[in-house]
């Protein structure tokens, strides 16, 4: 067998999905193939990174949403007899979740209602595709996230700071004592005016 | 009866023609009607004796206001400006009894602010009024001079100094004619706003001049502490709260001290408050945590070039609004003063 014959079994090797006899005849190439040693050690490497990388958090509420989703899906379903072919509300649930959970995608018989046609569709979906939609929507998420701590801070905050402050007769405070009498205002007033 | 016979002699004629000469001269020229104006100077000229200060010792009452705040009233004893350096000066903000509350003193080189009722002594170098900041005032200003009122009795000349961007806090300044000293002093909001304005009552003018007179003298045990930027336990204290390193100035205009500061809590931020006073008007200096957004409003904002980046300028009732960032923290002033001033400020936040 040529390199070529061992790319997939290499694979399977680095996975420990090989029986013994093929786990044999791996180990028997790799010492005569630098090549395929190269590949087998690029493989365990990416291995380790993916495994090394944490996994994204959902945010805390997605598990009440889903829930809330699925129950309004089952209680539709209740209300509206359920036809031949079409699917249940917790089928309705599965299957919008389909198209994000890569591995998991299976086609769907399109109903007559929009949520089974999109279902459907989703369903159609390869799982790249469902990965892809994923990633999406974790990225919309988290940039709303970003966005909400970004909002700029008016000036008025700011303001209503520096009045409060200014307003308070910073230093030599003679509102709080009685024994001091602030100047008249018409000491600033001219007796006369300008030319 | 004699009679007599008239003889028109040559030297009646010149006399006679004088005579008339006169006369259309009073009529031409009413200066019987009023009084004969003093010529206008150049306006330049007058304003750089104002920043220069006057050259003779000078004792006065000072009313000063700003915004709504109230009057308060300010004995100020000033020594000769020496050639190329600050004045000694001595202000005390008094109450009705004359006993003073608040005393600013200045060598030239230090500044001490000492306040009697908390018997606490601010002290840091004297601001002066730098070289370059009086370059910038001819910069940022259209000046033109006019004749203004009497001021405590005395003649002025009256210059208006409008920012050329049209944003920022404008001057009115009333001068002494004869002693170059600014006896009237009005802030100009870019809305013809007058928000703050300071008027000597009174002024004498001395010839002795003894600068030890000027000296502060705190009551013993009075708590001494910076006149800029506050004590190392507050500073930790801040840095623990905030996350962040926080920026003070190196030179404020003569007067002002770091009264305080204070943590405003705005959704998951904190902003740095530091608050600043000379006993009359307030000046802020805002921080943000590195990544924050401002919105300085859209009020005449425009673009300030700075050592540290591009600022931005626009004004409110408050005063002037300056926002820029320095190594990652955002900052922004709010004062009643000129753009000049607070440009100058901004350069000297390290």
């Amino acid at each position: 067998m040529d390199c070529k014959g061992f790319e997939d079994l290499i694979s399977a090797y680095a996975d420990g999905e090989t029986t013994g006899e093929e786990a044999q005849l791996v180990e028997a190439h790799l010492k005569a193939c630098r090549a395929c040693g190269r590949r087998l050690a690029f493989i365990r490497r990416s291995k380790d990174i993916l495994a090394s990388m944490p996994a994204p958090e959902a945010p805390a509420d997605l598990k009440a949403a889903l829930r809330v989703a699925a129950a309004q899906a089952e209680a539709r379903s209740r209300a509206e007899p359920e036809r031949p072919g079409s699917p249940s509300g917790k089928a309705l649930a599965a299957g919008a979740l389909a198209g994000a959970l890569p591995g998991r995608a299976e086609p769907r018989p399109a109903g007559p209602t929009l949520l089974d046609r999109t279902s459907a569709w989703m369903g159609t979906l390869s799982p790249r595709y469902g990965l892809a939609f994923g990633l999406a929507a974790f990225l919309l998420v988290g940039l709303w996230f970003e966005r909400r701590q970004d909002d700029p801070v008016p000036i008025d905050v700011m303001l209503s700071a520096h009045r409060r402050y200014a307003l308070a007769q910073p230093l030599a405070r003679t509102d709080s004592d009685p024994g001091s009498v602030d100047a008249p205002a018409d000491d600033l007033e001219d007796d006369e005016t300008d030319d | 009866m004699r009679r007599t016979t008239s003889v028109i002699q040559p030297g009646s004629l010149l006399a006679a023609g004088l005579c008339g000469a006169a006369l259309a001269l009073f009529v031409l020229d009413p200066a019987w009607a009023a009084p004969k104006k003093a010529a206008l100077p150049e306006a330049s000229e007058v304003l750089d004796d104002a920043l220069r200060g006057p050259e003779s010792p000078f004792d006065g009452t000072v009313s000063v206001r700003a915004g709504k705040g109230k009057t308060k009233k300010m004995a100020v004893r000033c020594a000769r400006v020496p050639a190329g350096g600050n004045p000694s000066c001595r202000r005390e903000f008094v109450d009705a009894k004359g006993a003073s509350l608040l005393v600013f003193a200045t060598d030239g080189s230090k500044e001490w602010v000492f306040d009697k009722k908390l018997n606490k002594v601010w002290e840091g170098p004297a601001s002066g009024y730098p070289e370059d900041l009086k370059k910038a005032v001819r910069t940022h200003y259209r000046v033109s001079i006019s004749t203004g009122a009497r001021v405590a009795g005395r003649e002025t000349w009256k210059l208006e100094l409008k920012p050329r961007s049209g944003v920022g806090v404008g001057r009115r300044l009333w001068v002494d004619r004869d002693r170059r000293l600014v006896l009237k002093d009005e802030s100009i909001l870019p809305d013809g706003t007058v928000a703050a304005r300071s008027r000597f009552s009174r002024v004498s003018f001395r010839e002795d001049d003894d600068p030890a007179a000027l000296r502060l003298e705190p009551a013993p045990g009075a708590v001494l502490v910076g006149r800029l930027t506050p004590e190392p336990a507050v500073l930790s204290k801040v840095r623990e709260e905030t996350g962040f390193e926080p920026r003070f100035p190196s030179w404020l205009p003569t007067g002002y001290v770091l009264e305080g500061v204070e943590l405003i809590p705005h959704k998951d931020k904190k902003i740095l408050h530091c608050r600043y006073s000379d006993g009359a008007h307030a000046l802020s200096l805002f921080q943000f945590p590195p990544r924050s957004k401002l919105d300085l409003g859209t009020k005449d904002r425009r673009e300030v070039r700075l050592a540290s980046g591009t600022g931005f300028a626009s004004w409110t009732e408050d005063g002037g609004v300056l926002g820029w960032s320095a190594g990652g923290t955002k900052l922004v002033l709010v004062a009643l003063l000129g753009p000049e001033v607070l440009e100058h400020i901004a350069e000297s936040v390290r």
